[in-house]
């Protein structure tokens, strides 16, 4: 029996028993970690790529959300070698030509670039596109669940 | 090469048209983008100063009660089957709360920054929410000679994170009280409709200077012009406000003009199904009803 748990914009979660972590996803990105010789992964879901040294370190900002997720999940005995990486959403869910613009692209750039340092490598990714996107991430397995929404009406 | 005879002049056009605009756009970001580096260096330059600056604020904040808590609890003992004892129980429980605060707003800051923010919807109570922000504000208060006015149009059930618009009030009408001037008046207005409750927060005092408008919402940042506030606070309060109304899918502005300051805040109702005691599958899930549930023709899997 799997727990259940959604997770939302800035959020973080561990899953170290059989979890089923779902987010929803418009142009924002959720990176999923795997950790198969322990069964346990991780989720996060960011909405823009850079903190600005603003407000909080919020994990809502690609670049403080995963180091802080890689962390976590090293915290629980999980072995950076043997992590493996889902990436999925940054839709162009808005108009191309809004400030905003291809918030979806610099999200899913800021996740390979950063992956790509901690040499964890992308097994999966299902991200760009014009619609957005419901996972469902199975914590011990790592198996990832998709499903698009019908119109591209969601703006996180 | 079919595909390509398929395309119409028309759709070619626009998609060139569609390309001509991501140009023009990226451009106009790489300029955006330039002057945000300049202004982030700038911000680097500062963190350091801010770092340093951040340490002794902890320790005056912390020193303070707990050298209070101290002394008084010393003459609680020494005065305890006397007339003071009662006056000396309030005064610790006054300091203890003001530690409470401090401590919720760096536990809360601590919480967002781990991203551990989900929210635990349940029933709320405002009024006596709000008692209990206005009974932790009675020093300041009794102290500046304010007067707290609440006054709850809201009528029916409101589910919401009760810890999270504990904080967030708390954090409002205690500015509101630093920021004001003595013997004027704050009033605390809870509003509701179908969809949202707003409150609003309104004192009278110093006002926001429209030059830090921008920068009252950052961490660490404290404006005291000295006219109604000693320097005090670690500059945490705003920010943690922001960040929780975020996690509610709240919205918060604030105008300030000739002295006269209201915060406002606007908190989507939640639906009764999503009161959450297990903190299961919550929150937005239930926003997005339009996923393409026939057959599983879309569902893919990874």
């Amino acid at each position: 029996m799997y727990e259940k748990k959604f997770i939302g914009v800035g959020e973080i979660y561990i899953a170290t028993k059989p979890t089923e972590i779902i987010t929803v996803l418009g142009s924002c990105i959720a990176v999923c970690l795997y950790d198969e010789r322990l069964q346990i992964s991780a989720m996060n879901h960011y909405l823009v790529p850079l903190w600005n040294g603003n407000g909080l370190e919020s994990p809502k900002y690609g670049n403080v959300s995963i180091p802080k997720m890689v962390n976590k999940i090293l915290i629980k005995g999980s072995n950076i070698k043997t992590l493996k990486a889902k990436v999925f959403g940054g839709g162009n869910i808005n108009n191309i030509t809004s400030p905003e613009m291809m918030i979806g692209k610099k999200n899913l750039l800021i996740a390979k670039e950063i992956l790509k340092e901690y040499k964890i490598p992308i097994v999966a990714e299902d991200t760009g596109g014009f619609r957005g996107r419901r996972i469902m991430m199975r914590s011990d397995t790592g198996k990832v669940f998709l499903k698009y929404t019908k119109k591209s009406n969601i703006d996180d | 090469m079919n595909d390509l005879e398929k395309l119409s002049d028309k759709i070619l056009l626009k998609e060139i048209g569609r390309r001509f605009e991501e140009k023009s756009a990226s451009v106009k970001e790489m300029e955006e983008m330039t002057k945000k580096l300049l202004e982030l260096n700038e911000k680097t330059k500062e963190s350091e100063k801010i770092k340093s600056q951040f340490l002794s604020l902890i320790k005056n904040e912390f020193n303070n009660p707990i050298s209070s808590l101290l002394n008084l609890t010393n003459s609680l003992v020494n005065n305890i089957n006397t007339d003071r004892a009662l006056e000396l129980s309030k005064l610790i429980n006054l300091e203890a709360s003001k530690l409470d605060f401090f401590f919720k707003n760096i536990f809360a800051a601590t919480e967002i920054e781990a991203g551990e923010i989900a929210n635990y919807y349940s029933s709320i109570n405002l009024n006596s929410i709000v008692k209990d922000v206005i009974d932790n504000l009675k020093e300041i208060c009794e102290d500046k000679n304010l007067k707290i006015n609440f006054t709850n149009n809201c009528h029916g059930e409101v589910i919401s994170d009760s810890e999270k618009i504990y904080l967030i009030i708390l954090n409002l009408v205690s500015n509101a009280c630093e920021y004001s001037f003595k013997n004027s008046e704050i009033n605390i207005i809870i509003d509701g409709d179908d969809r949202s409750f707003l409150i609003s927060v309104e004192d009278f005092g110093e006002g926001i200077n429209s030059k830090i408008k921008e920068e009252i919402f950052n961490r660490f940042s404290k404006f005291n012009s000295g006219e109604t506030r000693a320097e005090s606070g670690l500059g945490l309060g705003l920010s943690v406000v922001l960040a929780e109304m975020e996690a509610l899918e709240g919205i918060i502005d604030f105008q300030s003009e000739r002295g006269e300051t209201v915060f406002n805040i606007k908190i989507p109702k939640v639906n009764k199904e999503l009161e959450t005691i297990d903190n299961s599958a919550s929150s937005n899930e239930f926003f997005f009803d339009s996923f393409d549930e026939d057959e599983d023709s879309d569902e893919k899997e990874f």
